[in-house]
């Protein structure tokens, strides 16, 4: 009866056709959007993971995420460095120094100032150069995308001058960074040196970053310094997930790509299932005479069931193919760069699916079973 | 031998209270194997409905239908059904996304046969309907008389011992109706088999072995 099943469905072109786009739509639009906002919150967290020597961040109590920081006073280091079981603690400066090339063209830029005798927070997926040389005066590591934004023609080339806040900046390597939420290029300097980058404040010091000795985890430590300092203290994790947070409370972002997914989810739902009841109607009095040969109501279900699993999956496979090849097409635009589908996502998208596809054969299979096998002999 | 349908007191009601119409007024019938039993009427006399409680698809409002022995609206009346009962039916109800052959054979597919093996016995009876050339043939690739051929494969291809039709010749001209009953008395009447059909088609009636006439829901009588 599989068989019968499957043929009824597939011979039927064009409501086969109609069905298996309807659920591909509403795939691709639940996991391409779905997978754009993961992808953009998880560019909040962009700078908080690409520090990866330390797993402590240290910030001013009123600090919601990692864009908008109120500086500590550099006593304040000395504070943490004291707290018992903090292995080291190092300063972390973050500012947005406007960055110009020769040719005049210019950006916003996102300054990383890490601590001048470690290097802790200096990017360590380099594509070109050696962290170390930020040891050098007026020396910059700035990421792919903005180096690519900067100097669009030609190779990748280290020495080449950019000027932040009007002071000269000599790039002395080239990272992967994440693709930050703004799309701004990254730097990297000193401490010391991105100081000098932006106007003098009474404080100036972003975060601290610190390590746990041993025997002593992240979170343990972060209680800890927070509990002695008074200070706000997180994991990478705990912070980033604060980052995603604020921008899930304060910004219209989720509620926007909520209204898409449930818009996806509606069309999918209602186009699916009102194809799939008029292919139901329209073959009801084929059912009618399967009912009558003695095919039984649960055997009909399955039939149904199975129709709608086919193009459910078919539907589902070819959405998330295209989700996919739409992030490969565009992983090197630089303002698309890093989107992925998530297996999250992708197992998401699955159960939704199900759903639609559950729902889209309900009203056919209580149709279906509700019909008197009698009403074969009406002609 | 017992007969093969035993109708006792037969009434049927649709509807309840004010709204009830009586449609058979406590009818008796009895129908033996061994050949084809007509049930004669015009449109509204209820042979439909006495048609559908035979199949089990409806349930006496009074008296008591038998098929074979048993009741056939049951428990295990779907079972029981998809064994012992074929079907032919005045628009054929053939699936138009198979084959002739496929569409012969669904009973064995409801009955839990593999497709191959299925399809090789639909092909078999099929040639003995003179459709040997036509078994990968899609519905409408065929002519009313062709499909109402394989809509008699389909209701014997699981040797059922009780044969209901309705109005089996209605779609077709006189000539194709005509072959078309030559054909099913030839190959379902059996020893062992009952076959019943509706018609109001008198240009039939030589086939049968008995006519039961009906008005307003009861048998007028009997021809033998």
């Amino acid at each position: 009866m599989n068989y019968i099943a499957l043929k009824m469905l597939v011979e039927d072109r064009a409501k086969y056709l109609g069905l298996i786009f309807s659920i591909a739509f509403a795939a691709f639009l639940i996991s391409h959007q779905a997978s754009i906002f993961a992808g953009l919150m998880s560019r909040t967290t962009s700078q908080i993971k690409d520090v990866e020597d330390a797993s402590v961040w240290v910030m001013d109590g009123s600090v919601q995420y990692v864009d908008e920081v109120k500086a500590l006073p550099t006593t304040e280091l000395q504070r943490v460095r004291a707290v018992d079981g903090v292995r080291w603690a190092v300063p972390l400066f973050k500012g947005l120094p406007t960055a110009r090339a020769e040719d005049g063209r210019f950006r916003t830029a996102i300054l990383m100032g890490v601590d001048d005798a470690s290097l802790i927070g200096a990017p360590r997926k380099m594509v070109l150069g050696d962290p170390e040389d930020l040891r050098e005066p007026d020396a910059v590591i700035i990421d792919l995308a903005g180096y690519r934004f900067f100097f669009p023609d030609g190779p990748l080339e280290l020495g080449r001058e950019l000027e932040l806040n009007d002071r000269r900046a000599r790039i002395v390597g080239i990272c992967n960074a994440s693709a930050p939420f703004q799309t701004f290029p990254v730097m990297f300097s000193r401490y010391s040196t991105a100081l000098t980058y932006v106007g003098p404040q009474r404080n100036m010091m972003s975060f601290i970053l610190a390590e746990p000795g041993d025997g002593l985890d992240a979170a343990a430590l972060a209680r800890r310094i927070a509990a002695e300092t008074g200070l706000r203290a997180l994991t990478g994790r705990e912070f980033g997930a604060a980052t995603i947070g604020y921008y899930i409370g304060n910004t219209g972002i989720p509620v926007n790509f909520g209204i898409t997914v449930m818009v996806a989810i509606v069309v999918g739902t209602v186009v699916a299932g009102q194809t799939f009841y008029i292919f139901a109607i329209e073959n009801l009095k084929h059912f009618g005479a399967l009912k009558a040969i003695g095919v039984t109501d649960n055997r009909l279900t399955g039939m149904i069931l199975l129709q709608a699993s086919l193009v459910g999956f078919i539907g589902y496979a070819l959405g998330i193919f295209f989700t996919s090849a739409f992030f490969v097409a565009t992983k090197d635009v630089l303002h698309l760069r890093g989107f992925i589908v998530y297996g999250e996502i992708a197992a998401g998208t699955f159960v939704i699916i199900l759903f639609i596809i559950a729902a889209a054969s309900l009203l056919s299979i209580r149709r279906v079973r509700t019909l008197e096998p009698a009403s074969v002999f009406r002609g | 031998m017992k007969p093969a349908v035993t109708c006792k007191a037969l009434v049927k009601d649709f509807g309840t209270g004010d709204t009830a119409v009586r449609v058979l007024h406590g009818l008796d019938l009895e129908i033996p194997f061994g050949g084809i039993t007509m049930l004669a009427g015009q449109s509204g006399c209820g042979k439909t409905t006495l048609l559908s409680l035979m199949a089990g698809f409806l349930r006496p409002t009074a008296g008591a239908v038998r098929v074979l022995d048993t009741v056939p609206d049951g428990p295990g009346s779907t079972e029981f059904r998809r064994r012992n009962v074929g079907f032919i039916f005045q628009q054929y109800n053939l699936l138009p996304t198979l084959s002739a052959a496929e569409n012969a054979a669904v009973p064995l597919l409801a009955d839990g046969m593999r497709l191959e093996e299925a399809v090789d016995k639909a092909c078999d009876v099929l040639a003995r309907l003179g459709l040997g050339d036509r078994t990968k043939s899609r519905p409408s690739q065929l002519s009313g008389g062709q499909q109402q051929r394989v809509a008699i494969a389909r209701a014997l291809i699981h040797s059922p011992r009780l044969i209901l039709c309705d109005e089996p010749t209605a779609a077709l001209d006189g000539r194709t109706g005509h072959a078309v009953m030559e054909m099913l008395a030839e190959v379902a009447v059996q020893r062992d088999r009952a076959v019943v059909v509706v018609t109001h088609d008198h240009r039939i009636f030589d086939f049968a072995r008995q006519i039961a006439h009906m008005e307003d829901g009861r048998i007028l009588h009997i021809d033998s």
